[in-house]
């Protein structure tokens, strides 16, 4: 019991942090959802208004796609290539520090490699025309989803890689060892013993994955501005240029709903890794 | 007990070093307000900028006469202050003294003998003595330097300046004089053009070189004391005047190399830096656009006694001419403002309040000379506010307009919005929806009532009987030349028709800039029900790439409807008669505009009308300005627009036109007399291949007046200004002028991008 009181007082100043900065501000949010940018109580019609703003279906749509392709995808690929370092013996230490690179490049410096790589006189279309392939126009069209995805896959990959591999390393050898001389092969390792025993891990990574498409904002801002190509104009696009036009009450509807459609997703995610 | 107590403070510096990370920062910080704008010096409205104490200099209008070009003014050595010039009047010479430390002004006397007689420079002595340096020529054309020496009501004294030969760069330069200034023992220094200063006697005309500022290219000096100040746009050498030794003032030189501009001069009319001798040896006091300062030469501070953001020396406009201290508490000040010379005077006022109780926030998101009149006009009318000009894009920072925005917005959720806004470039439509201006008609019709409007620009900003942003200027777009392409004009693509059938060029620079100048025109068409107009878009791209001819001057922005802070004409015939253009298209935003537009016409048989005017009547608005809602100053935010929306602001020329219409009266009254009575002025113009052209600009006739008026009248359709819309138009607009992508590509981007932005 007093165990836990003492762990309470290390949680309370982060707690009380939360709650000053996160919460209470979230619940003023909340507040204005309800009530017209230039004053006087809205009831739903704030909501209404932002379901109804095409600017707002297509934001959130694209980011629903962004998502849905984005985080099987990561999580996948970084699942291999864990399975893959952890495979290998002499140098994992060293792989590890390199998965890292990407999120400590500034997004500046990834928006100036974009720029670099993927305009219509880049390096990418330079490299097309020497194979006799005609030309992309990677920003201007619906490549830039793709230019998007890759950007995405490659920033977090290596970061989700080690989390992976953390979950891989938790995995006690003599399970693995008793398997083997019950006659599993790596196949069935895989199966019956490696995922089952990440699936707790893989919850966490899931979320965190998630959580981070939201950040992708900022390479895709820097390299294409405010409006870029509308396959990659994102939900974080939209609240960005309601803030410079001060469309609060749009704004805090918009965060609402983004919250409730978050949460929800998060629970779901839990709720199914429990079942 | 151990283990509980470690907990505890564990805790206690967890949570400790959580909350340091959201204390306010107390520290220097960015003194120009971050992102949230550059903020002109505030504060410093008394002794040291202390703030909340009592006492400061307050500003006043000396009674002097006007129309007089200074030349020098001196405090002579019985207390007189004495000022000498020339009346453009009646182009006489003249001495003016006040007994009474400015109060009052006497003319002590003409001078005779200086018929054409052009001043290059010229200074009074202590002992009231004035000097002129001008250059004349020997019957060879041999250019000599001459100074005529005068009193009161005596002839000039002509003599020629024996200027020694020196190892100078330029010897034509050598009779050439920039500067002259009296020592406190009355010892003549003159500066030639190839930065030499010369010890002169101006009995015999002997010069004698006290020192070589060929490197420094210095073309302006100033003397206070027995300092001599050569200065540059590279630094300031400082001489002690009486045996020639340098002093070093690491302040001084640290000052010049921050602001170039203070070492620069115009010769006619004055410089931005002047410098006077204080009561102490070593002391001198400086004014800037950014006030009065005193310092000890050698010392390491200059100590503000007058904030320039309160009155007329933080007018960027005014160039100065002379300074005097008459004592510790009174300064006499000369400057050259808006085509008029103004003696002020500055007096130490200890029952003033050091800074103005009453702060007013004026945020503009980019700078202007307009703005920064108005700003100087008010402060000279209520000494008892400070106006506290925010720049969102200064220009040195970075910032975009868009960061400027996001940091303006967030001061208004927060509540700390300001007073007055500049609304060009930001959200207007927005800010009114959301409520964020306040509605300003009742000022409107009272400014209506009493002086009218332009009823056709008026109106426009006149909805559901409320106004919320009113311009104080605007200006029109021109077509003009020959008879048939002044008709082209009516439309972009009889524009085009009309260029491509005569072979000629369209003036234009860069891509870029052809768009600017072509996007006022036609942009009102742009936006039909709130979506882009596709087949407006097409038009406006297609004609703009027929109009479009590659050229050197591709990367560099000669003369875009806005430079730097100043609005410029764009329009200008006289590249037809120069051969560069086979018509002329642009903004007209001056009468000096106009009287040069009337020369090229006069010359060349050229007319003009609204360019554009088949397709959409626009105008271009410029410094639409409204108040805060939120505002806990509102009197004072309507006095400022009052100023801002008035005759004594609007009939400065330049800018644009005022939407006043007393004020335009003013301004026309002022163009007819613009060249004074002699009625004209030459201008040489000549090009890089050799073709030079002499034109006689003279005062605008009645008629030239009317057809001008008659031009404003006609438009009623304000052009599409919208910040984001611009943007995506003009950069989309560029690649297809440099056939980086086709029209069609450009028109498809162009509309997924803007009804996206329409849309949200």
């Amino acid at each position: 019991m007093k165990k836990k009181y003492a762990g309470m007082v290390f949680i309370l100043p982060h707690l009380a942090g939360v709650l000053l900065f996160l919460f209470v501000p979230f619940l003023d949010v909340a507040r204005r959802s309800f009530v017209r940018a230039a004053g006087g109580f809205a009831g739903l019609l704030n909501y209404g208004e932002v379901l109804r703003n095409e600017a707002f279906r297509l934001a959130a749509g694209n980011t629903f796609r962004f998502t849905a392709v984005c985080l099987p995808l990561l999580m996948l690929l970084s699942l291999l290539l864990a399975l893959t370092v952890c495979g290998i013996g002499s140098g994992k230490a060293a792989l590890k520090n390199c998965f890292l690179i990407p999120m400590a490049i500034p997004a500046a410096c990834v928006a100036l490699l974009w720029q670099l790589l993927f305009d219509n006189h880049g390096m990418v279309n330079g490299l097309l025309t020497v194979f006799g392939i005609e030309p992309v126009s990677w920003m201007s069209t619906g490549a830039s989803f793709y230019v998007l995805v890759g950007s995405y896959l490659w920033k977090n990959a290596g970061y989700v890689t080690v989390l992976w591999m953390a979950a891989l390393d938790g995995i006690p050898g003599e399970v693995y060892e008793a398997a083997r001389m019950d006659g599993a092969g790596r196949a069935a390792s895989l199966v019956f013993i490696t995922l089952p025993c990440i699936r707790p891990a893989a919850f966490t990574i899931g979320v965190i994955s998630f959580l981070n498409t939201f950040k992708v904002f900022r390479e895709a801002y820097l390299v294409a501005g405010s409006y870029p190509q509308e396959r990659i104009y994102l939900i974080s696009h939209l609240f960005n240029n309601w803030f410079l036009s001060l469309s609060v009450d749009k704004m805090a509807a918009g965060a609402v709903l983004l919250s409730v459609v978050t949460g929800a997703a998060i629970a779901a995610l839990q709720r199914a890794w429990e079942d | 007990m151990r283990k509980r107590v470690l907990s505890v403070l564990l805790a206690a510096a967890v949570a400790f070093a959580g909350l340091c990370g959201c204390g306010t920062d107390t520290g220097g910080g960015d003194a120009g307000g971050g992102v949230g704008g550059t903020e002109t010096p505030s504060g410093a409205g008394g002794q040291t900028g202390a703030a909340g104490g009592m006492g400061r200099f307050l500003e006043q209008e000396t009674d002097f006469p006007e129309k007089f070009m200074i030349y020098g003014m001196e405090k002579l050595d019985d207390g007189t202050v004495r000022v000498f010039g020339r009346s453009e009047e009646s182009g006489q010479f003249e001495f003016y003294d006040s007994a009474d430390a400015g109060g009052s002004w006497n003319m002590a006397g003409a001078v005779s003998g200086l018929e054409n007689f052009y001043p290059l420079a010229g200074a009074v002595s202590p002992d009231g003595t004035a000097v002129l340096a001008t250059a004349s020529y020997d019957e060879n054309e041999v250019r000599q330097a001459q100074l005529a020496v005068m009193s009161p009501g005596q002839e000039a004294q002509r003599i020629l300046l024996a200027i020694p030969e020196t190892a100078a760069s330029n010897a034509e330069h050598s009779n050439m004089i920039v500067a002259c200034a009296f020592d406190e023992e009355g010892t003549l220094f003159v500066e030639n053009l190839n930065s030499h200063v010369f010890q002169v006697d101006p009995a015999t005309g002997e010069c004698r070189e006290f020192c070589d500022m060929e490197e420094a290219y210095s073309r302006n000096m100033e003397i206070a004391g027995h300092w001599l100040f050569a200065l540059s746009g590279t630094g300031v050498a400082v001489f002690d005047s009486r045996d020639c030794s340098n002093a070093q003032d690491p302040f001084l030189d640290e000052m010049f190399a921050k602001n170039p501009q203070l070492g620069e001069k115009n010769t006619d009319f004055g410089a931005n830096i002047v410098i006077a001798a204080g009561t102490e040896e070593d002391e001198i006091f400086y004014a800037t656009h950014e006030g009065l300062f005193s310092h000890s030469i050698e010392g390491s501070v200059g100590e503000q006694l007058i904030n320039g953001a309160l009155n007329t020396m933080g007018n960027t406009s005014a160039l100065f001419l002379n300074l005097l201290m008459l004592d510790e508490e009174n300064f006499l000040l000369a400057v050259h403002l808006n085509g008029e010379v103004k003696v002020l005077k500055y007096t130490y006022d200890s029952n003033a309040a050091a800074t103005p109780e009453t702060e007013l926030k004026v945020y503009a998101l980019n700078d202007s000379n307009y703005l920064r009149q108005v700003v100087s006009a008010y402060q000279k009318q209520h000494q008892d506010v400070y106006v506290n000009l925010v720049i969102g894009m200064s220009g040195d920072d970075g910032v975009t307009a868009e960061d400027a925005i996001r940091a303006l917005n967030t001061d208004i959720l927060a509540g700390n919005g300001p007073d007055v806004l500049i609304l060009d470039g930001l959200p207007m439509d927005s800010y009114i929806e959301k409520g964020i201006l306040a509605d300003i008609r009742p000022l409107i019709a009272e400014l209506e009532a009493s002086d009218g409007f332009f009823e056709n620009v008026a109106d426009v900003y006149e909805a559901d009987g409320a106004v919320y942003g009113f311009p104080a200027k605007f200006y029109v777009m021109l077509a003009g030349g020959p008879a048939d392409a002044a008709a082209a004009g009516a439309s972009l693509q009889k524009t085009a028709d009309y260029v491509e059938a005569s072979g000629g060029k369209f003036p234009h620079g860069g891509a870029y800039e052809l768009l600017e100048v072509l996007y006022p025109v036609n942009s009102a068409r742009f936006l039909s029900q709130n979506k882009l107009n596709e087949d407006m878009i097409k038009e406006f791209l297609s004609q703009a790439k027929r109009l479009y001819v590659p050229n050197e001057y591709e990367d560099m922005v000669l003369y875009g409807t806005g430079m730097g802070n100043e609005l410029l004409n764009t329009f200008g015939s006289v590249n037809i008669l120069m051969g560069e253009s086979c018509m002329s298209y642009g903004a007209l935003t001056s009468m000096s505009g106009l009287t040069l537009e009337a020369a090229s016409c006069e010359k060349g048989g050229f007319g003009y009308a609204l360019a554009g005017r088949e397709e959409v009547k626009s105008f271009v608005p410029y410094q639409i300005a409204g108040i805060g809602s939120g505002t806990a100053n509102r009197d004072a935010a309507e006095d400022f627009l009052r100023v801002m929306f008035g005759t004594e602001c609007g009939s400065i020329d330049g800018n644009g036109f005022p939407v006043n219409r007393s004020a335009y009266e003013l301004l026309c009254d002022n163009a007819m007399h613009m060249y004074g009575e002699q009625d004209n002025a030459g201008v040489a113009v000549s090009s890089g291949d050799g073709i030079s052209l002499d034109l006689v600009l003279s005062n605008p006739t009645e008629e030239q007046i009317a057809e001008l008026t008659g031009i404003l009248e006609e438009p009623d359709t304000p052009a599409q200004m919208d910040r984001v819309i611009k943007e995506i138009v003009l950069e989309y607009g560029e690649a297809v002028l440099k056939g980086d992508i086709g029209v069609d590509e450009a028109v498809s981007a162009i509309l997924q991008k803007c009804n996206l932005y329409l849309a949200e």
